[in-house]
């Protein structure tokens, strides 16, 4: 044999003991690319976040129910995932069941490849809604097949919230949702903001408007400014005469007759959405179904029946400036050229929420979209005064018409012009009440007083004359009380303080001042409660316990609960309030608002023990509940209690806010995918030479598709850009050599999703 | 002219060489056996995992990544190479009723399963001991598809056994699960299990 032979074998062999060692499942060399290779690790590039990822964020919606044993759609319309174990936000009017969507089910689908329609895939089920608001925040819950899927366990691509505040007139926007009955693709529209509306209750900002052309079913789905995050949702309810629905498409042959025609099932589709209904309205619903609490038991109060009469809109009239308090502070019946504020104000009557309402503005005849309002959602309850308008854009010279449509009829209108100069009109302006102080100078809340003051109007006048006729007239309930008119004897301009005579029971009150029979200025304010220094004294005694039984709290009062309770109650006393007066209530937890309700006083005028609930799915998050309550959007009453640390674990929101982290496995010859093989994510505070093989050190492991793609099912927590958390990788396949990378940087920039893709070369 | 003269042959070696070719083949061969048996030793080395608050002690592949104190399970163990399906092997503790049998046990199992395994079906049980203990061993198939709809994958048929013995006031369960063509190949690794898990 010759010689080389015998060397050949020697180096045979020593491969063989080489390669039995390399085949030996323990390894821990940290290379970035290939074991052995020991060079230093290249944070991977980060990716921006881009459409694709914003598209598969968005969902399909529709409800159904069984009709003959077959799922027939009601309703559809679009949502998006806000976490990666699967909470969406849509309209309450997509998820909800009505009269018109009748419903046992929500399917959702999503669009798993971009170009095509989105698949069913999952059933859902509604964690929270407002039908005010038209936003409702649905929870996956299980697969098409009937099977549960458990908390935490999905891992979908989803969207952050933005801060709707920021969004700027002509900014950008892109909007993305299901352009029809789920047989398209995810479409994505753009447009820039063309204004915003302002409504009663949400403030200036109650809705974006926008220039986008968006269909009826994008509805639900979201608006995203240019960092990608979502600042409004594409809003409109179908448009309703009598409670038809006037757009709407059929599908199927819903009652197995044979046929589809005008007898089945008609899914409403409604026209073009030119509203968004801004992200910051949705925030205490996410922030509460991430947390998973829910607004518990309350005192409990008589049902309120649906009014019987029709719903009306009445008193019209126009205002350039709002208060603080969502009071106009002046009425106008034209205004001069270069106005950027204008508001439609108005009194309601036998409303219900969840109402389709509308306002159709005209400018010279034209019917002015921006002005408008698309048929949205009732959101006031069932009587008091409501506005729309906008401030901050300007509104052009012409004759503008407003009429307001309740369920597609119109309700009433009111017309006015804009344009020439200064008007140098007499006028009335900012009527707020209170008591004379023994300086003579006016003291209290200005819209909230208490029982049996010697309750005086103050308001500012201007270009008047004397000898002009001026009235006023007081009402209560809006039924009037008093009124006068007598001629000017005052200034031209200045303050006047005006008595007004008898005692004031609780209730709501309103003065109208008119100049010579023309409506000038108004004010409206409750009495409730007794005096108190300047102020009125309404609910006392606030108390927080946990537990209650039949309203009588039966857990310890305190201020402070031990971590892990699954309940809390506030607990208050209160004197003098009127049934029907409107109140708010809020529940805050560490200073953010999660749930505000607004509503008439529907308990007796006096009481003890009136308790409001906070309830959870597993146990209360250890913070600072507060609850607040305000009436005429003044704060009469303010309590909070601690539980557990009194403060927010921190990152608790860090599920919606973490790095997602994916990509594809490939082998190095031949680029395919290689299915099965293992990426797994180690805890930051552990490197790769750190891993002993314990799932405690491993943050998240995803297996390779068929195609080698895969998702990581944890998200990765953001350090800072300063101290960002570091991250290391692995990843195994069957006859492969094994890849390990230290160093993955995540901080606060880095934009999610990360992107790896690794080559494995077979061993 | 030019002319080459060949001849077949070859030089003859001398003792030493030859001696030397000899032992050098040797020791290659030496040299791969000891490969071999090292290759295999790493593979089947194993671990001692104990968890004395359950009461478990077993031996488990080396190498694995080990999962302990999760919801239903007192130690998973799974194979991170395996593919397409990561062999798993896995120890559970289920408190149970001083009337509860082994197939009380398995029927829990089978109705805590079938809502969230799609196709979960059982196929067989059995009677054996373990360590002199009356156990059941049951044998049960399911098809594992992809919870993430954005990654395409078709559905895997996974095969199960589980091995329940009773004691005081619990149950142990002692799981395998493979991928269907692999489960028979990969089986010796559950014996193995099941020979070395002590309960205490």
């Amino acid at each position: 044999m010759p010689r080389r032979f015998a060397w050949l074998a020697l180096a045979l062999s020593l491969i063989a003991v080489l390669l039995a060692e390399a085949l030996a499942p323990s390894f821990n060399a940290p290379a970035v690319a290939q074991d052995g290779d020991n060079e230093e690790v290249a944070p991977p590039p980060l990716v921006e976040l881009n459409e694709d990822i914003i598209k598969r964020a968005t969902v399909f919606i529709m409800q159904t129910y069984q009709s003959r044993g077959q799922p027939v759609i009601s309703c559809i319309g679009s949502g998006t995932l806000i976490s990666a174990d699967g909470l969406i936000l849509t309209n309450a009017h997509i998820a909800l069941p009505s009269e018109t969507c009748r419903s046992d089910t929500i399917t959702i689908a999503i669009t798993v490849r971009l170009n095509e329609p989105p698949i069913p895939t999952y059933t859902a089920e509604i964690v929270d809604a407002s039908r005010g608001l038209d936003l409702a925040v649905l929870r996956i819950t299980g697969y098409l097949d009937g099977r549960i899927i458990e908390p935490g366990t999905l891992t979908l691509p989803f969207v952050e919230l933005g801060d709707s505040l920021q969004v700027a007139l002509d900014e950008t926007i892109t909007v993305v949702g299901y352009p029809d009955f789920g047989n398209a693709p995810v479409e994505v529209t753009r447009g820039t903001v063309s204004g915003f509306t302002a409504e009663a209750r949400a403030g200036d900002r109650a809705w974006i408007r926008t220039r986008a052309t968006i269909p009826g079913t994008m509805s639900g789905g979201g608006a995203y400014n240019r960092d990608g995050k979502l600042i409004g949702i594409p809003t409109i309810a179908p448009a309703r005469v009598g409670g038809t629905t006037v757009d709407c498409r059929i599908i199927q042959d819903s009652n197995a007759d044979g046929r589809a025609d005008a007898s089945d099932q008609c899914v409403p589709v409604g026209g073009f959405i030119s509203a968004l209904r801004p992200s910051r309205l949705a925030r205490g619903l996410v922030r509460a179904a991430t947390l998973g609490i829910r607004q518990g038991d309350e005192y409990p109060r008589p049902p309120v029946a649906l009014p019987t009469e029709s719903p009306r809109f009445s008193r019209l009239f126009f205002t350039t400036r709002i208060n603080e308090t969502g009071v106009a502070t002046n009425v106008v019946t034209g205004v001069p050229t270069g106005t950027t504020s204008l508001y439609l104000v108005f009194d309601y009557d036998n409303m219900v929420d969840g109402m389709v309402y509308e306002l159709r503005v005209t400018v010279d005849d034209v019917p002015n979209a921006t002005y408008s309002l698309p048929p949205t959602t009732w959101s006031g309850g069932r009587r008091g005064t409501w506005y729309i308008g906008s401030s901050g854009t300007p509104w052009e010279n012409g004759l503008y018409n407003f009429r307001l449509f309740i369920e597609g009829r119109e309700s009433a209108s009111q017309s006015l012009i804009i344009g020439g100069g200064p008007r140098e009109t007499p006028q009335f302006t900012d009527v707020v009440f209170g008591f004379l102080n023994p300086d003579g100078n006016l003291v209290g809340t200005g819209y909230l007083l208490p029982e049996g003051s010697a309750i005086q109007a103050r308001f500012n006048y201007r270009n008047m004359t004397p000898g002009i006729s001026w009235s006023y007239i007081w009402y209560f309930e809006r039924s009037e009380l008093l009124r006068d008119t007598q001629a000017w004897e005052g200034e031209t301009q200045g303050v006047w303080i005006m008595p007004a005579a008898g005692e004031f029971m609780p209730g709501q009150y309103r003065l109208e001042l008119y100049i010579e029979n023309a409506l000038s200025a108004t004010a409206d304010f409750v009495v409730a409660g007794g005096a108190q220094a300047t102020g009125t004294l309404i609910f006392s005694n606030f108390r927080f316990t946990n537990e209650q039984i039949s309203g009588v709290p039966t857990g310890s009062i305190r201020s402070e609960f031990p971590a892990g309770v699954e309940q809390l109650y506030a607990f208050f006393n209160w004197r003098l309030l009127a049934p029907g007066t409107p109140w708010t209530r809020r529940w805050l937890v560490d200073g953010d608002v999660l749930f505000e309700v607004t509503e008439p006083w529907n308990a007796p005028s006096e009481g003890e023990d009136f308790f409001l609930g906070l309830d959870s799915l597993a146990a209360l998050p250890d913070g600072t509940y507060g609850v607040e309550i305000l009436i005429s959007n003044i704060s009469v009453g303010t309590v909070a209690a601690k539980v557990g640390l009194g403060q927010l674990p921190v990152g608790v929101f860090a599920s919606a806010a973490g790095v997602q982290i994916s990509g594809r496995i490939t082998d190095a010859e031949t680029g395919q995918g290689i299915p099965g093989a293992m990426f797994l994510v180690l805890q930051s505070e552990f490197s790769v030479e750190d891993f002993l093989w314990t799932q405690s050190q491993v943050l998240g492991v995803s297996l390779a598709d068929s195609e080698g793609r895969f998702l990581v099912s944890s998200l990765l927590p953001r350090g800072t850009d300063e101290d960002p958390l570091l991250y290391s990788v692995l990843v195994r396949a069957e006859g492969y050599l094994p890849v390990s990378a230290d160093g993955i940087i995540v901080g606060e920039s880095t934009v999610s999703p990360v992107t790896i893709n690794v080559e494995l070369s077979r061993n | 002219m030019t002319g080459f003269i060949t001849s077949d042959d070859a030089p003859s070696l001398s003792f030493v060489q030859r001696w030397n070719t000899y032992l050098a083949l040797l020791m290659a061969a030496g040299m791969l056996l000891l490969g071999i048996t090292l290759r295999d030793s790493a593979l089947s080395a194993t671990q001692t995992f104990e968890d004395l608050e359950a009461g478990v002690r077993a031996q488990l592949p080396s190498g694995w990544l080990l999962e302990t104190g999760g919801e239903d399970f007192v130690v998973r163990a799974q194979d991170p190479d395996a593919l397409p399906f990561k062999t798993t092997l896995q120890i559970a503790v289920l408190p149970i009723g001083p009337d509860a049998t082994p197939n009380t046990v398995l029927d829990l199992l089978t109705m805590q399963r079938a809502p969230r395994f799609s196709t979960y079906k059982e196929i067989a049980r059995s009677d054996e001991t373990l360590r002199g203990d009356p156990a059941k061993r049951m044998t049960y198939a399911y098809t594992q598809d992809e919870r993430n709809p954005f990654q395409a994958s078709v559905p895997l048929v996974v095969e199960g056994v589980d091995v329940v013995v009773l004691r005081r006031g619990q149950a142990v369960i002692i799981t395998y699960r493979e991928e269907r063509t692999a489960f028979d190949a990969n089986l010796y690794r559950f014996e193995n299990l099941l020979q070395t898990v002590e309960i205490f």
